[in-house]
């Protein structure tokens, strides 16, 4: 039983007024909220004209194939970072890189008159006006590069920093599994999967050059010499990521973001450790690189540090070798 | 069991009595003043302006004449091959062990010094090293002083005793106390 008193009312209020003073619902028709029509509201109008220019905005954003006629119709949906675009890098690889629609639109991109030729840094607005020179080939452009490597202290991309875990400083990527020779693997898809190398692989590999993918394994090639490292997955295609294999260096910068290869229908010859796992597995793998590294004393434990970057140069090639063999389960290639 | 700390001269005699006596108190060894460290110099890496932890074990180990443990004091900055640096190293399970006050002062953060604070902090180092001596490994306990400390922050965080797996882990080898 409730209250006889008790008097119940629908009242309403303006969210946009800063004082929210609640009127009756019945009172509603004859105060009316704004005083009037609310489309004459100063805040009104300030609100709409935001939401106006944002769907221009939204218009504007049309895919660079969109707008070379490729394709009829597709909206950008990553603020014309090409270089992270799935769609952009099916485009330019394997049987439609070579299409002969493709290399009509190349044509006709190179064809356009220069004001239309604009940079994707001025579509996205990074930039105020720039125009394109490399037929949208982002990897050979400078200001790519340089606006890549400012890229490095912006807060987005340091937000992305911090969703990696770090472990005596060597950085762990959520959500992927790893495999003991320090492969990591991430679900892209329901039949494919990415593979790139772990923070510590690449820590130890030092200037990465190159990489190819040869028959179940993995040659990469640094400043201390070629490796060959079993990948033990296989499947029905590996496409390699253009990217990272024409920039290789972005794979010593952020190795998670930097995949090395999409594997479809991906078939694993050895135990995956969970991400669950993998936390417990980094820490034994570094206190077994540090045992690895001085066998004088015995095993020797220590408090506190961060993975030193110098290591690399204090080890000649046999040392750099035996440790490559023991964390990497790898060999030289010759 | 019986510890040694062996300091260089460079710290405060004053720093060390009080440490020694509140150790006895808080930990379950004893520890007594050995002679100092004299000469460090064989373990200084000029590339990286640092000391080698492992270099100053090696010279603890070539010292020891006896079957007691020693810990050294230093105050100079540490590091190993792999990591950039470190507070403390142990043998584990072994004889030698080394702490460095050189990154648990403030004055290394450019923050005010603070005596008291730091002996806290050496003091949970000392013990920390102690417990590797004994065989304990580090611990998943964040306020356990097993803790492993990737910073200065963590070993703020963490306590000065052992948690039970760790305390229970010393009982069991018998490194409970004299």
């Amino acid at each position: 039983m409730s209250c006889p008193f008790l008097e119940e009312v629908v009242v309403r209020y303006c969210n946009a007024y800063p004082v929210k003073k609640l009127i009756p619902a019945s009172d509603y028709e004859r105060t009316g909220i704004c005083h009037g029509n609310f489309q004459e509201c100063p805040i009104y109008k300030e609100w709409q004209s935001a939401i106006g220019e944002r769907e221009d905005k939204m218009e504007e954003k049309l895919c660079i194939w969109a707008k070379l006629g490729v394709v009829s119709y597709r909206v950008c949906t990553q603020n014309y970072n090409c270089a992270s675009c799935e769609f952009d890098q099916m485009m330019r690889s394997g049987r439609y890189g070579e299409s002969a629609l493709i290399l009509q639109a190349m044509e006709k991109l190179k064809s356009l008159p220069a004001d239309q030729r604009v940079c994707r840094y001025m579509l996205s607005g990074d930039i105020s006006y720039k125009i394109c020179s490399n037929n949208y080939e982002c990897w050979h452009c400078e200001v790519d590069q340089m606006i890549q490597d400012r890229m490095e202290y912006h807060p987005a991309y340091r937000r992305r920093k911090r969703l990696y875990q770090q472990i005596k400083g060597i950085r762990l990527a959520p959500a992927r599994a790893y495999t003991a020779n320090h492969l990591w693997i991430l679900k892209t898809g329901k039949d494919k999967v990415r593979v790139g190398i772990d923070d510590l692989a690449q820590s130890l590999l030092g200037s990465i050059r190159n990489f190819e993918f040869q028959n179940r394994r993995l040659m990469i090639e640094t400043e201390k010499g070629k490796v060959m490292i079993p990948t033990n997955i296989s499947g029905d295609r590996i496409e390699v990521n253009q990217v990272t294999k024409d920039q290789p260096e972005k794979i010593n910068r952020d190795p998670y973001w930097n995949w090395l290869a999409e594997i479809r229908n991906p078939r694993y010859e050895v135990n995956l450790i969970e991400w669950e796992k993998a936390e417990e597995w980094l820490k034994k793998e570094l206190e077994a690189l540090e045992e690895f590294s001085r066998d004088e004393i015995g095993v020797a434990v220590s408090d506190g540090g961060k993975f030193s970057k110098s290591l690399l140069a204090q080890l000649d090639r046999q040392s750099w070798h035996r440790m490559v063999v023991r964390f990497l389960k790898g060999g030289e290639d010759n | 069991m019986e510890i040694l700390l062996r300091p260089v001269s460079t710290l405060a005699p004053s720093l060390i009595s009080d440490l020694i006596s509140d150790l006895d108190a808080i930990s379950p060894w004893s520890f007594t003043l050995g002679p100092p460290i004299q000469n460090l110099n064989h373990a200084y890496l000029p590339d990286r302006g640092q000391f080698d932890a492992d270099g100053i074990l090696v010279h603890l180990l070539n010292e020891i004449n006896d079957q007691g443990k020693v810990i050294g004091l230093i105050d100079v900055d540490l590091c190993t091959p792999v990591l950039s640096f470190v507070f403390g190293r142990a043998q584990l399970g072994g004889r030698v062990a080394v702490v460095s006050t050189f990154r648990l002062d403030n004055r290394f953060y450019r923050l005010k010094p603070d005596p008291g604070l730091l002996i806290e902090r050496l003091k949970k180092e000392i013990i920390h090293e102690a417990g590797h001596l004994g065989g304990l490994y580090h611990c998943r306990n964040r306020w356990c002083v097993m803790n492993a400390s990737a910073s200065i922050v963590n070993i703020d965080l963490k306590g000065f005793k052992f948690c039970p797996a760790c305390l229970n882990y010393l009982k069991e080898r018998g490194n409970n106390g004299p």
